[in-house]
């Protein structure tokens, strides 16, 4: 198995020394770029998607294909390479998805994940009562926010009408809000 | 990172949440393909939110075996493929190819099959027909008339030969030979009627009446 020694000493190489190094047959340099390019690859996917299943194909397709096809991209640009075919890879999926809408779903009652909302059988109750703790801490507008979104399932447009400010405001608040909560569990959980 | 209030992050919260409406969802996807800042907010917004939903902040790692299982299947064929600086070997593959090419196809060309025009054929077989000893000049003629159709002109032998196919031609060229042989050997042993028995023989008494 590889080295976590070497791949932390690889870490700060730049993707141009790790795709010369991936060339070179190096696949230490592989696990790197993994490391370094997976969770915004990821995540940008799971926000095209909206489906965990989906998003990890399409991140798998999208590596294989970029590191097949990376032979004429210019190193400082991979990062944006990445992106762009696994934006192709997600358009893809949802077109075949648009024609057969069970493509690559699972289960016939599968459907797109609420990214914005906690997902009851994932979360186990210890969690979610952390997380209810932490929720007290933010100011009292973005909690509320995120309270009536998470907690209430009221869409963003609702909640701006309910509180009577802008929606941008409110989409303002929730953005802030959950960058704190981030900020706070992670403290909490190193 | 973007920031907060940068309008494109908030964009993105609303483009993944699914509250954006058709047309502008549109029109962020079509951005998401070439522009680098809202991709990064799209991927900041999922982010963000997966802390509340409680799933798993990174996907199954299990993929990065596949990854690697497939790229270094592929690698040789990359390494076939892929571009390289320097051209020279390139091209002098390229050459070696197309000669290689050039030389399979003169070697697998099927030899080609003989075809004969009409008047070459009355020309051969009159050679071949006239006997040793000198003979009339009209009975070697008369020798060369084909036995089945007697063709009136040059050009009428010369479009029956074009309606037939190359097999039928040989055929009948053999067949054409194997009548000669036949009139020779019966001359041969009867040397005193050749004169009246080799048109006979070849089938043209006919004309030889008219």
């Amino acid at each position: 198995m590889f080295s976590c020694v070497r791949v932390l000493l690889m870490s700060n190489l730049t993707d141009a020394e790790l795709l010369a190094r991936f060339r070179a047959g190096d696949e230490c340099a592989l696990e790197v770029l993994f490391e370094r390019h997976e969770p915004p690859l990821y995540h940008f996917l799971l926000g095209m998607l909206r489906n965990h299943h989906q998003a990890e194909d399409a991140l798998q397709e999208t590596f294989i294909k970029a590191l097949e096809n990376c032979a004429g991209v210019q190193p400082p640009r991979f990062k944006s390479w990445l992106f762009t075919v696994g934006y192709r890879e997600a358009m893809l999926i949802k077109r075949r998805q648009k024609r057969d809408p069970q493509h690559g779903l699972d289960t016939a009652g599968e459907q797109a994940d609420d990214l914005l909302g906690p997902d009851e059988l994932v979360l186990n109750g210890e969690q979610a009562q952390r997380l209810r703790q932490l929720l007290e801490q933010l100011p009292t507008a973005q909690r509320e926010v995120i309270r009536a979104r998470i907690y209430e399932g009221k869409r963003f447009r609702e909640i701006a009408a309910t509180q009577g400010c802008p929606l941008n405001t409110t989409l303002a608040r929730m953005h802030d809000g959950l960058k704190r909560l981030r900020s706070l569990w992670e403290q909490q959980n190193a | 990172m973007p920031d907060s209030a940068d309008p494109l992050v908030l964009n993105a919260m609303l483009y993944a949440s699914g509250e954006l409406d058709a047309s502008a969802a549109l029109a962020f996807e079509e951005r998401l393909a070439d522009d680098q800042s809202a991709r990064d907010a799209l991927a900041q917004a999922v982010q963000l939110s997966l802390i509340l939903s409680g799933r798993p902040q990174r996907p199954d790692s299990a993929y990065r075996d596949r990854v690697r299982d497939a790229v270094s299947r592929v690698s040789w064929w990359a390494w076939l493929c892929k571009p390289r600086l320097r051209r020279g070997p390139t091209f002098a593959w390229v050459g070696l190819g197309s000669a290689a090419a050039v030389l399979f196809m003169f070697l697998s060309e099927p030899t080609p099959v003989p075809t004969f025009e009409p008047d070459v054929i009355v020309a051969k077989t009159a050679e071949s027909v006239t006997p040793p000893v000198v003979a009339p000049v009209e009975q070697v003629a008369v020798q060369t008339e084909p036995m089945e159709v007697v063709p009136e002109t040059n050009s009428d032998m010369a479009s029956m030969w074009e309606e037939m196919s190359n097999t039928d031609r040989l055929q009948r060229v053999h067949d054409e030979e194997q009548r000669r042989r036949q009139a020779r050997s019966k001359e041969r042993y009867r040397p005193g009627d050749g004169d009246s028995s080799s048109g006979r023989v070849l089938g043209n008494s006919s004309r030889g009446e008219r």
